[in-house]
Formats: C-alpha cells, sequence, structure tokens
C-alpha cells in the first residue's frame, strides 16, 4: 500500500494484482476523523485518465458521477471509524477491513462508493434511489445503446466490479446495510439483468448481417419441404448451420459472462495481505458462489437459455419449430451449450483456485494444505469404485476365501439418534431427486447422457450408503466393542436360519453386469437387470449358482476393539493394508451380508420392534432378485425409519413363491404399469391381483412408501373385473388407481415382471 | 470399522455435508449437483470422441444395455480410459471441487 500525506489526506493505492490493470477503482482516501474532506487532484487527475477496464462505461456518466463525488466530498464531514465496525457510527461493517495502513481516527472510503456510506453527505452524489444494483443496471443499459457488443461486455463487467465494491462495502447506495445474503442476491440479479440483454445484443447484432433466413422464412418453401423429404433435409441440414452460429454467440456471451465474475472473483481473492484487503470476505465468498454457479450451469440463465433457443428458433424459421429433427437439434445444441460452458467453468475455477489458494491472504496454511490434495490427488479408494471391482481389485469371488464367521452378536448400546434416522432418509430422497431430474433426450447424447448419469448416480448414491453406514458402524456411535463393559449387552443375536445365502455369480449383482455405477448400485435403474430377466419371458426361472456363502447367517461375537469390517470380512483390521482391504469389501457392494449386518445391528440398537427375520427377508429378497436393491433400500428406510412395521405386512414385498408362480403358470404374462413416467406416487398405486391360470390369484401388493403398511391396507385392491383373463403374451397396462387394467394382447416384452413391477416405485 | 479408513471425496464430501447440519434434501441437492455435473462432463467428452458413425451405432442398438455397453467400449476405443473409472474420477474431482470450496469458505470465515 502506498501512503503518503497529501494536502491533510492519506491516500492509499492498493496494488492491484499483476494481470488486472491500475484503476481508480483500488483507490482508498484516507481522512482524519471529524475532519473535512479533500479530494486531492491527483485522485481526480487518475480519474480523468480512466484505464481501459472502464471504458467501456461511459466516461461522461462517470466523470459526472466523479465530479459530484468531489464537490460532495469536499464538503463533507468524515463521522465514523472504519476500525470502529459499528453500524450506529454510520460506517459500515467490514470484516476484513484492512486498516493495518490506516491511521487512527482516520477512515477509509473509496471514491466509488458515493452513496454516503462512510461521509455525512448532505445530498446524494449520484442517484441513490432505489437498489442499488437496479441503479447501476439502469446507468449501464443507459450506456448500452451506443456501444458494439464488446463494449457491451465490457461494461457489464464493469459494472459488476462497481457494484461488487460498492455494495459491497456493506451499504447499498441509500446508505442501507445490505446483508450479506441479500448482498448475494443483488449480485446475482444484477449480474442476470445485465447479461440477458448482452446475450440478446450479442443475437441481435448478428440477426439479418451475417446470416440469412430469408430462405428459411419463405413459407411456400418451407411447405414444399415438408412435403420433401430431401429437401426438407437439406433444410434441416442448413438450420443446424444457423443454430450453430446462433449458439455460438450465445456461448461467446455466456464466456464473457463468466469471465466477468470471474475477474471479479480474482479480483476479490488476490488482494495481496497488507494491502488494504478492501473486498470484505464475505463478498469473496458470495463472487465464489457466482463462480461456482457458473462453473456447474447455473447461472445460465433459463432466461438467456430460452431467449436463444427462440432466436434459434426464429432464425431458422418458425415454419421449422415443430420439426422434430430441428427441435431436438436446437435443444442438443443448448445441452451440450451448458456442458461446455459447466467444463470450462470447471477448469478455469480451479485454476482461478489454485492461484487464489497461493495468494489469498484469508485461506489460512492448514486449510491449504488440507484442501490441496482434494483437487489432485487421487484417493486409493477411487481406484476400487463404489460399487463393483474395479481391474486390479478383488471381486465377490474372493469371498469365497474368507473364513466363515461363526456368531454375530450386535450389543446394543444407544438408541439411534434422531439426526441419524434423518441422515437415512437421504437415500430415497436422493434417489426421488435425481431420477426426476434428467433431461429427457434421445439419439446417441441421450444414450451416453443415460449412462453416465446411471454411473454418476451409482458413485454418488454408493457414496451415501458407504457413509450411511460407515457412520453406522463407528464404535462411539452404534456398539461399544468393549465387551467386558457391563454396559456391552448383547441386544440382538442374530439367529443361523440361513446357513448360506447365494451372491450372485459376477463382478456386479446384476448376471452380466460389469459392476460399477447405478447399474449395480442399491439405486440401480430398475427398468435395468436388477432382476433376472429370465424372469416372465418364458425361459426357466434359474438363478445363477451361488458362489460365496456368506458370513452373516452366524452369530459373531465381538472381542474388545474389534470391528464389523474385520469381522465380517477376516481382515486384520490393525494394520494400514488391513483397513485398506476393508475399505474396498466396503465399497464391494455386493457384500450385502455385510450391509446387513449394518442394518441388523442398528436395528437392535434403535431397540424397534422390527424383527430381524423382516429384515433378513428383504435382504434375501435382494439376493435372490425377487426384490431390486432399489425396491429393498426403500423398505429398509420405511422399516428403519418411519416407524416398526405390522409384523404381517406384505408391502413392497412380494414373495418369491408369488413370483414364481406367475412365471410359471402365466407365461408371458407381465404386469406393467399405467403409470410408467407419471409422477405417481406409491400412496397412488392400487393392489391389484392377477390369477393365474389354475385360478390361484397371485397377488401384488405395492406398499404407499410414506405410511408403512397400515395405509396400504386401507386401500381397497382395485377390483379386477370378472372378465379380466389375461393370457400368454398379453400385457396389463393399467393398473391406474382409478381404473381397471387393461390388456394389451400380445406384446409380450423381453422385461421381466418385477422389472414392470418396480416400475410402480418410480 | 476403524475410523481412519481413507476415504473417498465423495464419502468425505457426504460426511462434511451433514457435518454442516444441512438437511436432507440440501445434501440431496448437493449431490445430484454433483452427479449431475459429472455425467454432463462425461457427456460432453464422450461426444466430442465419438465419431458420427459411432453415434449412429449408439442409436441403432436396440436397447440400453447393449447401447451401454458399446458406449463403454467406444469411450474405451476413443479415449482411452474405462469409462465407469474415468466418470468415478470425475465425480470424485467435482466432489473435490466442493469439499474445496468449503475448505475455502472456512478459511475467510
Amino acid at each position: 500500500m502506498d501512503s503518503k500525506e497529501n494536502g491533510g489526506i492519506n491516500r492509499a493505492v492498493v496494488t492491484p494484482p499483476e494481470n488486472l490493470p491500475a484503476t481508480p477503482l483500488e483507490q482508498v482516501l484516507v481522512a482524519p476523523l471529524g475532519g473535512p474532506v479533500q479530494v486531492s487532484q491527483r485522485v481526480i487527475d487518475d480519474v480523468n485518465s480512466v484505464r481501459p477496464l472502464e471504458e467501456a462505461i461511459s466516461l461522461s456518466v462517470k466523470k459526472e458521477q466523479w465530479a459530484n463525488s468531489v464537490d460532495t466530498l469536499n464538503n463533507s464531514t468524515v463521522v465514523g471509524d472504519a476500525r470502529a465496525a459499528s453500524p450506529l457510527s454510520g460506517v459500515p461493517t467490514q470484516p476484513n477491513f484492512e486498516t493495518s495502513n490506516i491511521p487512527q481516527g482516520m477512515v477509509a472510503y473509496r471514491p466509488e462508493n458515493t452513496g454516503g456510506a462512510i461521509v455525512d453527505t448532505s445530498e446524494p452524489v449520484v442517484d441513490a434511489t432505489g437498489p442499488a444494483h437496479a441503479r447501476i443496471r439502469k446507468q449501464t443499459l443507459q450506456s448500452f445503446s451506443n456501444m458494439t457488443p464488446e463494449e457491451r461486455v465490457a461494461a457489464a463487467r464493469a459494472a459488476l466490479l462497481r457494484y461488487d465494491q460498492e455494495v459491497g462495502m456493506g451499504k447499498d447506495a441509500s446508505g442501507n446495510d445490505v446483508p450479506h445474503q441479500q448482498y448475494k442476491r443483488e449480485l446475482r440479479r444484477l449480474n442476470q439483468d445485465l447479461f440477458s440483454p448482452v446475450v440478446k445484443s450479442a443475437l441481435e447484432d448478428r440477426n439479418g448481417q451475417q446470416v440469412d433466413v430469408s430462405i428459411l422464412n419463405n413459407t411456400a418453401l418451407m411447405k414444399e419441404a415438408g412435403e420433401n423429404e430431401k429437401l426438407r433435409r437439406m433444410l434441416v441440414k442448413e438450420s443446424s448451420k444457423k443454430i450453430d452460429e446462433v449458439f455460438k454467440d450465445v456461448m461467446d456471451a455466456a464466456y464473457q459472462k463468466q469471465h466477468v465474475v470471474e475477474g471479479v472473483y480474482a479480483r476479490a481473492g488476490t488482494v495481496a495481505p497488507g494491502d488494504g484487503g478492501v473486498t470484505p470476505d464475505w463478498a469473496k465468498r458470495a463472487v465464489r458462489t457466482e463462480q461456482r454457479k457458473i462453473a456447474l450451469g447455473l447461472l445460465t440463465t433459463p432466461e438467456s437459455s430460452q431467449l436463444a433457443i427462440a432466436k434459434a428458433k426464429e432464425w431458422v424459421g418458425a415454419q421449422m419449430t415443430g420439426v422434430p429433427d430441428v427441435d431436438e437439434a436446437i435443444a442438443g445444441k443448448a445441452r451440450l451449450g451448458r456442458a461446455l460452458l459447466r467444463i470450462q467453468g470447471e477448469q478455469e475455477k480451479k485454476a482461478a483456485k489454485a492461484a487464489v489458494v497461493s495468494q489469498a491472504p484469508v485461506v489460512s496454511t492448514e486449510t491449504v494444505v488440507e484442501a490441496q490434495p482434494a483437487v489432485v490427488a487421487t484417493s486409493p479408494v477411487i481406484e476400487s469404485g463404489v460399487f463393483g471391482p474395479k481391474p486390479g481389485f478383488p471381486d465377490t469371488s474372493r469371498l469365497v476365501e474368507k473364513p466363515p464367521v461363526e456368531d454375530v452378536v450386535v450389543p446394543l448400546t444407544e438408541p439411534e439418534s434422531e439426526d441419524k434416522k434423518r441422515r437415512r432418509g437421504i437415500i430415497p430422497l436422493f434417489t426421488d431427486f435425481v431420477e426426476k431430474s434428467g433431461e429427457p433426450t434421445s439419439g446417441a447424447e441421450g444414450r451416453v447422457r443415460r449412462y453416465g448419469k446411471r454411473i454418476a448416480i451409482g458413485a454418488v448414491a454408493g457414496a451415501i450408503a458407504w457413509t450411511l453406514l460407515r457412520s453406522g458402524d463407528e464404535p462411539h456411535a452404534n456398539y461399544n466393542p468393549d465387551t467386558t463393559s457391563p454396559d456391552a449387552q448383547p441386544a440382538l443375536v442374530v439367529e443361523d436360519t440361513k446357513p448360506a445365502v447365494p451372491v450372485m455369480r459376477g463382478q456386479g449383482f446384476i448376471p452380466g453386469d460389469e459392476g460399477g455405477g447405478a447399474s449395480s448400485g442399491p439405486f440401480s435403474d430398475s427398468s435395468r437387470g436388477v432382476v433376472d430377466e429370465s424372469i416372465g419371458s418364458g425361459q426357466p426361472t434359474t438363478r445363477p449358482e451361488a458362489s460365496v456363502e456368506v458370513a452373516m447367517s452366524t452369530e459373531v461375537t465381538f472381542g474388545p476393539g474389534e470391528t464389523f469390517g474385520e469381522k465380517m470380512f477376516g481382515i486384520d483390521g490393525t494394520t494400514e493394508g488391513g483397513r485398506q482391504q476393508i475399505s474396498e469389501r466396503l465399497n464391494d457392494r455386493s457384500n450385502l451380508d455385510f450391509v446387513e449386518a449394518t442394518v441388523l445391528a442398528n436395528i437392535g440398537e434403535n431397540g424397534m420392534a422390527t424383527s430381524a427375520t423382516d429384515v433378513k427377508q428383504i435382504f434375501d429378497g435382494i439376493r435372490e432378485g425377487t426384490l431390486s436393491q432399489e425396491q429393498g433400500w426403500h423398505m429398509l428406510d420405511d422399516v428403519l425409519v418411519r416407524g416398526t412395521p405390522d409384523k404381517d405386512f406384505t408391502y413392497n414385498m412380494p414373495t418369491k413363491a408369488g413370483v414364481d408362480a406367475l412365471v410359471d403358470d402365466r407365461e408371458g404374462i407381465y404386469a406393467a404399469s399405467g403409470v410408467e413416467g407419471a409422477n405417481t406416487t406409491r400412496s397412488e398405486i392400487p393392489d391389484f391381483t392377477v390369477s393365474g391360470a389354475d385360478g390361484s390369484p397371485v397377488q401384488v401388493t405395492v406398499g404407499d412408501g410414506t405410511g408403512g403398511p397400515d395405509q396400504v391396507s386401507q386401500e381397497a385392491p382395485v377390483a379386477v373385473a370378472s372378465d379380466f383373463a389375461p393370457t400368454a403374451g398379453d400385457v396389463i397396462v393399467g393398473g391406474g388407481a382409478e381404473e381397471q387394467p387393461d390388456v394389451v394382447p400380445g406384446k409380450p416384452t423381453n422385461k421381466g415382471f418385477f422389472n414392470r413391477v418396480s416400475r410402480f416405485f418410480k | 470399522m476403524n475410523t481412519d479408513v481413507p476415504m473417498t471425496n465423495k464419502q468425505k464430501l457426504v460426511f462434511h455435508l451433514m457435518e454442516k447440519g444441512l438437511n436432507n434434501e440440501e445434501v440431496a441437492r448437493t449431490l445430484a449437483d454433483v452427479a449431475e455435473a459429472a455425467y454432463e462432463q462425461f457427456t460432453t467428452e464422450a461426444m466430442s470422441h465419438f465419431t458420427d458413425e459411432d453415434k449412429k451405432a449408439i442409436e441403432a442398438c436396440g436397447d440400453d444395455a447393449s447401447a451401454d455397453e458399446l458406449i463403454k467400449k467406444l469411450f474405451s476405443d476413443r479415449v482411452g480410459k474405462d469409462a465407469s473409472e474415468h466418470l468415478d474420477q470425475i465425480v470424485e474431482g467435482h466432489a473435490a471441487s466442493y469439499l474445496l470450496d468449503s475448505a475455502n469458505d472456512a478459511g475467510v470465515n
């Protein structure tokens, strides 16, 4: 900081980052408390020689503002001390205001901060009516009229910088305190307000100049095109080029928009220690939030996207809208553009963060040391994947090598906390959320997207499951390993009811699936392979032969310090290598036995009346394929979180016998949900009964998922019409709450019965 | 289980969000952001490497399962990485990014 005496006024100039030009915006004036404010000629000269950063803003406007400021300030009296940090003094609270170079009794303000936040002004220096963002927006937009697109972007950038500084001081233009959250909102709104016209103007500037839409707007031609496939394709191809141009403009504007905020971010984050720290910390965080949102594509506003799409449609000809190829091309471009922006944002965000981490005084050494590896380091666990073994790591067959574990004695310590129950609710919530957030796509991109989505969701969902289980597995949370302690009374002994539980062969849980990602995770897409698809297809309902014997079937007694992982996997957890192996096993989703043990442990701790048999039945259903893992998790959630189910409840869990009966007796009949794809809750799904060929009913009961089995029992099953007599090959497509199942004859699918039924859960 | 078993960034993130006291929906939304950002990035990367013929072949697949297999193979051929592993690493990266953001925020507090 350069500080010197100048006519009774201390003037300090914060050294700007190397990559940003020095501008008057960095200047800080210091004046004696209670004394008159005088503005040095040098400062005025500086303003008159504004640097390129501000050139986009109308100089006349800026100079006028500054002149007003000088006049006002020269007749003002300093009323507060920056270090007082008291709103009562009229000085905004500035959490990280660097005052080391400001003498006691002096206050600091910036020339731009002319709203009277620090100085006692008898009249506003600038139009201080309305929120600051609206005023700045108005001023900026007014100056847009005679600007080129590039100048408009620069103007918007400068306006954001100005807003950051002005409002970032803690006061709006009216002198009111600006809470941090409000600041964030206003910054975001300003950003959007400014850039919507930027995007719009960028599009409009090209309209009729570089893009000739006259042909595409020819109604007669388009009419002909509708009848002429070749011409239509040609026009679509031509349209695609136009769309490319449109979105190039949009992306250019978005890119500029990103850099605007990034500029603010860099500016906020790279102020060197001792150089003033003029940007409050919370302002930095606010900017980083914006940066993050840009990186994630969330700040590519719906407004700008819709505008671009509308413009693209307009350019390619309104008559073309409704042509699937064109619509898809536009939508696809928009999606791809957003994705590109996100990637770009992520990359540049990391670069910016690296710079900030290395320079920002606000990041402690401890934080940097802890945080930096997260960017570059690869955890060994990554290589093992969340679900399913990865190359070089053990697959489920290695479980055969495990020594049999004899006893499982799960001590009861303390009831499950409400927080813990709440956490468990994350699983279905997350699943529901991500399942509903997908974009409908078609074509190769859609399939790639779905593929990536499944894996990504599986990876994250797996982390949730792992974390929940792990949190439930920590000794302090769930059990007291010290069996010598009087508090470690065994509460639940898992009986040896099933000496060998088959686990499907293969790397993943799904036959033929290679594991990894959601396709094999507990939140797997229930439309894929969770259930042996031979069911209902006329093929024998064989199951993959058991490849392992799981240990959950017998009791395990924990000794002092022993853990589930050690016991369940027979691995010495006292060594780093052993812990790593346990971690790998935990990440292997196929270790349902371990999961089951953990769940059982939690039941015991809860003191819930839920029987181990119920839980084991769920896991058996998962293992045997009569129940998808997703269904199983929903059920477990109900059991564990929402209370103790009735002993005789059947919800969500059709019996294996029922499945076999259906498959055996009604080969080729599929119960397909009539609510597929709809936003139907389970409470809207009725029971329905399908009569087997021999007349014996095969009932599939679907729970409501919200209130336990009681609500299910209160729902009257949909009466099946007496003439409802499906035959082999029919597809039951009805089943809505208010309708009878319909039968569509002769349309068997290769989907398994439960793949269809599982759709009820969505 | 020992508590010092190495965790993935995803797992760290879940713990972190829970410790921050986020409610279920907030946690889910954050994690959905991670997943969404990851598969968006993966999609873009894959589509930028696939040829027109690749895309046609993907579209021509009779079902999603076979399409997945083809995408997996094509990604490996074109990008030289295992799709699942790569996407998992992308997720890890995004999770790490969130953690770093959070660490930075904590640092300025």
